[in-house]
């Protein structure tokens, strides 16, 4: 399957979040980074999930334990939604 | 249209300094923000609730006003037209109710149905007028999508509703089972003029009788009579691009497994890359045999012997 990938530099740049914050994502496994040539890259498809986690940390001051607790709750709820949803 | 209490909603009193209203503030929008509670109607009003609370008592100016005319803020501007008058005619003299007398029963401020309140756009005008408020995404939503196989085979269109919105996709051919795409901005519409949110999709690829899948290869068991397993000959064989034709070796065992290569599943995004069909040829004995059938597979298998 083809992919895009979006040097970070730039994503940082236009959306105004600091590239340490997008590091500590990455370390916490909450992103995917890939490294070439010196440069990181993310996955376009990832990209919504770098913006939704820049959401909560700069607008609710969430920080990263607090994102990846928030973000395993909230794909438990999905999981159970779904299931709910089959069990209807 | 009922009066605003900005404090009670973010739980503060009148006396709460700025820190104390954006350590509320902050501690509500965790709570009620959108993206922490999916599909939630009531949590997104609470959250614009909260948003609205904190646009007024965060800007010095809305918040003086606020405090100023409280409850008696459908008459604000009439008060402020009285206390100019009085002030010009020196008389200082005010009864007990500064708004008694006045009717402003015609007055209706500068606002439409947007995302903030009725009370806020009153009192306020409408708010596209430069807030400093923050900007959210809308809610993500999340919709899964039954294909049979047959479907997920070549690529078409499918059109379904989401929340009430009628929306059209091309579902490329080859997508897999449990496979999410995402739509971009088809989500619920962002919150102060934020960005909506996206639409993700997933594919549950329903599992078929006659052909099993895995990975881009397909897999087919195929009935195949005694004679052309023991003499040779060809079987039509049913695919979802057709039918098919293949040549059976003589004396095939049971159970062989025949691959036809580019004839399987086709590779996603890949156009005209396909995997491979692999047909596993069961035989089918012959059953209620005449008098003279039996004598002859008697025949045959004494010469076996």
């Amino acid at each position: 399957m083809e992919r895009t990938w979006i040097k970070i530099y730039d994503v940082c740049s236009s959306h105004q979040i600091e590239i340490q914050f997008v590091r500590e994502l990455s370390a916490s496994g909450l992103i995917e980074l890939i490294t070439e040539e010196e440069m990181e890259f993310i996955d376009e498809e990832q990209l919504y999930l770098l913006e939704q986690f820049a959401n909560w940390h700069y607008e609710l001051e969430l920080n990263i334990q607090g994102i990846e607790v928030a973000r395993h709750l909230l794909t438990k709820i999905e999981r159970l939604q779904r299931e709910l949803d089959l069990l209807k | 249209m009922a009066f605003v209490d900005y404090y009670k909603v973010l739980g503060l009193d009148k006396g709460a300094s700025a820190d104390d209203i954006k350590k509320a503030y902050r501690k509500l929008a965790r709570k009620y923000h959108p993206d922490m509670n999916p599909n939630d109607e009531a949590a997104k009003q609470k959250f614009q609730e909260i948003n609205e609370a904190n646009e007024v008592l965060t800007d010095s100016e809305k918040r003086k006003k606020y405090d100023q005319y409280g409850e008696n803020w459908k008459h604000g501007e009439a008060y402020e037209q009285a206390s100019r008058q009085q002030r010009s005619q020196q008389s200082g003299q005010t009864t007990g109710n500064p708004f008694e007398g006045f009717d402003f029963d015609g007055y209706n401020g500068n606002y439409d149905a947007g995302e903030f309140s009725d009370f806020f756009e009153q009192m306020f005008g409408s708010r596209s007028g430069g807030g400093r408020q923050a900007k959210f995404r809308g809610n993500d939503y999340n919709s899964v999508l039954e294909l049979t196989l047959q479907q997920a085979y070549s690529t078409h269109q499918q059109t379904f509703t989401v929340n009430g919105k009628n929306i059209r996709i091309t579902i490329p051919a080859g997508v897999e089972n449990g496979q999410k795409i995402r739509l971009k901005g088809q989500g619920a519409e962002g919150i102060n003029g934020g960005p909506a949110g996206d639409l993700f999709i997933q594919f549950d690829i329903k599992t078929d009788p006659q052909v099993q899948r895995q990975g881009n290869d397909l897999h087919k068991t195929q009935e195949v009579d005694l004679y052309t397993m023991l003499l040779g000959g060809e079987l039509l064989v049913e695919t979802f691009a057709g039918k098919i034709k293949v040549k059976v070796k003589p004396e095939t065992q049971n159970g062989s497994r025949i691959r036809l290569k580019g004839r399987g599943f086709p590779v996603y995004k890949k156009e005209k890359e396909f995997g491979d069909l692999f047909i596993s040829l069961q035989v089918k004995l012959p059953t209620d045999l005449s008098t003279e059938e039996i004598a002859l597979f008697q025949q045959l298998a004494n010469k076996r012997k």
